[in-house]
């Protein structure tokens, strides 16, 4: 009884955890809109935090409060998403909704190819994707991430 | 590959670490500079479009350091240390990547940072930006190869090349050091 408390308190704070990480990522992803000139927005270090991980392509990348986000629409998506997933989880943990970490993770895969697959015929030119097709994948992607991570058996005595 | 155990009875991780951090920083090294010389030759869209297909690669050393130390061993392990995995490939990416930079702009290509610099100046320029307006958004990073600059990027990537690789370690412990049920 001491160990099941014990891990399930684990379990939450490591929840609470990714909840709040995830969220600040996202908030950071929106970029510096909210208190920059918009044509200082660029140079703010909400770009060189992201540079290392997003192409930040001005033509590619959505607008937030008159500046330039600090990522693209699709990482926009995916970062967004991601935190609402763990959200979502900490809003339902009583229930029990939430799919199994095998079903999690061939939505997961599923989504990493299709989003692969649609950077790929976008090079190649076969479509031309769109902000918001990029912020669906991305979304879908970002999401089915953290529904893996929180995903039931994720939690293990050890974490 | 020899196994080295550590005092807790699990082999070490390091060579999956550094291995996984190596080669994340020499393909992001290439991608990175390939991109900023496009961007030199007035190329940004080209340069922008190259860096699309890195970036995802950050994040891909926490999955290759997980993926070469649970399949390497056969090993299962709670997502807690396949964070920790993410977290130190993250670092060994940004100390490698760092010291590439470093010796290409200092030794290499010593001009390439005034340049880029003077690139930057030219799009603002092309944006219709005032002189004003482009030495204050100048003023807002340090000059581009002295040390404050150095040391910032290396803060500025510690922490996002951590969080992103620790955030990819542990989707990779899940998928990779997963019990078997």
């Amino acid at each position: 009884m001491v160990q099941l408390t014990a891990q399930s308190e684990i379990s939450s704070r490591a929840n609470l955890l990714l909840l709040i990480g995830s969220s600040l990522l996202a908030i950071l992803a929106l970029g510096p809109g909210w208190y920059a000139d918009d044509f200082l927005a660029p140079f703010h270090w909400h770009y060189s935090f992201f540079s290392w991980v997003c192409h930040q392509d001005p033509t590619r990348s959505f607008d937030f409060m008159d500046a330039q986000m600090a990522v693209c629409s699709r990482c926009i998506g995916i970062y967004g998403a991601f935190a609402l997933g763990f959200w979502a989880k900490g809003l339902t943990a009583k229930f029990e909704i939430w799919p199994a970490s095998e079903l999690a993770l061939r939505l997961f895969l599923l989504f990493l190819g299709l989003t692969g697959i649609d950077v790929l015929f976008n090079a190649l030119d076969v479509w031309t994707n769109t902000h918001y097709s990029r912020l669906l994948l991305g979304a879908c992607f970002g999401l089915m991430a953290s529904v893996l991570i929180s995903s039931r058996e994720s939690f293990s005595k050890n974490v | 590959m020899t196994t080295e155990t550590t005092h807790h009875g699990m082999p070490s991780y390091w060579n999956a670490v550094i291995t996984a951090g190596l080669i994340t920083a020499i393909v992001n090294s290439i991608i990175g500079l390939a991109s900023a010389y496009l961007t030199i030759r007035g190329s940004t869209g080209a340069g922008q479009g190259l860096w699309i297909s890195a970036c995802l690669v950050s994040s891909i050393a926490g999955v290759i350091a997980n993926h070469m130390y649970a399949k390497g061993f056969n090993l299962t392990y709670p997502i807690g240390k396949g964070a920790l995995l993410g977290f130190l490939a993250g670092l060994v990416t940004l100390i490698v990547g760092t010291a590439i930079s470093l010796f290409w702009t200092e030794i290499i290509d010593t001009g390439m940072n005034e340049a880029l610099m003077q690139s930057t100046i030219a799009n603002l320029e092309t944006q219709g930006l005032t002189q004003d307006q482009i030495d204050q958004a100048l003023s807002l990073s340090p000059e581009p190869g002295s040390m404050n600059a150095i040391l910032l990027q290396f803060v500025i990537g510690f922490v996002s090349l951590s969080i992103i690789n620790l955030i990819s370690g542990i989707i990779s412990a899940k998928i990779f050091a997963k019990e078997e049920e």
